[in-house]
């Protein structure tokens, strides 16, 4: 709980100062965490609709997943990079 | 001592209760979420009833920990924001207190099991999109058109902005899930060391897992809050259109 409170204190004193999104214990240790997950989740999203467009709609293995897989792999960077655009300004 | 580090994630019903098919028996999971919730509860309520204007230790706490959630609120959705604080606090509590309790020896992290995590995801995105819907109607789906897209890479673009939007609940599930299950299988995994060294060689795991400890409670708060600060961002998204939270600032 000691270090609970402090973290909470740290922040609600930051708070009359800055925002917490420009606070740099979050800025940073937030962004960190979420980029990655980001990244990896619009490949499995990308991926996996590919995929069922392969195996249930149109029957092209594998085409449908290398586009998908494609388009995940854009979808995640650009998320991340929105994501580290915010976090710059 | 061949136990695998995952056993400690596994639910054995306690009180089985399998009513016209449908499975709802009590387990620790279930138990440790009463648990959070009457906790929350508790502690917010017993803050809220004196309400002085020299406010007490509890009362102080409780009045930093609305001040931030009321702070994440403002940052990303703005003024018109505030309508959803209730739903936004209960979100950041439960999922903050559930983290910590979970730390506690012996009990239950109810946020390393994927299905909590993903009907909160799933949930807070949904209600995004009906909001986006109903506030907006049609003009919702501009949301898949970034601005200042030229016109020859629309359909291009628009398949990306839909895999961009749908891996949202996934993120926001897998993130908060994998980082509460991955920091306990670390600890099993050192406690397992420290059982198995004895006392010669065993302390030194056992002062890593204290550490460990330690860094997971900051964890459990840094998720909670991430959690937070992005399902305000996609309200916020939905509410005010090409979100000012993702541009602006």
């Amino acid at each position: 709980m000691g270090a609970l409170s402090h973290i909470v204190l740290k922040s609600a004193a930051h708070e009359y100062v800055m925002p917490p999104s420009q606070d740099p214990l979050y800025a940073g240790l937030g962004q960190a965490v979420r980029i990655g997950t980001e990244l990896l989740a619009a490949l499995i999203v990308g991926g996996g609709l590919g995929w069922v467009v392969d195996t249930y709609l149109l029957d092209s293995t594998p085409w449908g997943m290398v586009m998908g897989l494609g388009l995940g792999a854009a979808a995640g960077v650009r998320s991340a990079y929105r994501s580290a655009q915010r976090w710059q300004s | 001592m061949e136990e695998s580090p995952l056993h400690a994630f596994e639910l054995h019903e306690l009180i089985p209760l399998v009513p016209s098919g449908i499975d709802i028996s009590i387990n620790k999971a279930v138990i440790l979420m009463w648990v959070v919730v009457g906790l929350v509860a508790f502690l917010m309520i017993s803050a809220a009833a004196a309400r002085k204007l020299v406010p007490g230790k509890l009362q102080n706490m409780a009045e930093l920990i609305v001040e931030f959630i009321r702070g994440i609120i403002l940052d990303t959705m703005g003024e018109p924001g505030m309508k959803y604080f209730p739903l936004i606090a209960t979100l950041f509590l439960f999922i903050l207190f559930a983290n910590l309790i979970g730390l506690i020896p012996g009990s239950y992290t109810v946020t390393s099991q994927i299905i909590v995590t993903a009907v909160f995801a799933v949930g807070m995105y949904g209600l995004s999109l009906v909001l986006g819907f109903s506030l907006h109607g049609v003009k919702f789906l501009g949301i898949l058109v970034p601005p200042g897209t030229p016109g020859w890479l629309l359909p291009l673009m628009i398949p990306i902005e839909l895999i961009s939007q749908l891996a949202r609940p996934i993120s926001l599930a897998v993130r908060l899930f994998a980082n509460m299950t991955a920091g306990h299988v670390i600890l099993g995994v050192l406690f397992g060391l420290a059982i198995s060294g004895g006392l010669l060689i065993g302390w030194l795991p056992f002062a890593f897992t204290i550490a460990m400890n330690g860094l997971e409670v900051g964890i459990a708060f840094i998720q909670a809050y991430i959690f937070t600060v992005l399902s305000c961002v996609y309200l916020g998204d939905a509410v005010t259109l090409h979100g000012h939270s993702e541009h602006a600032h």
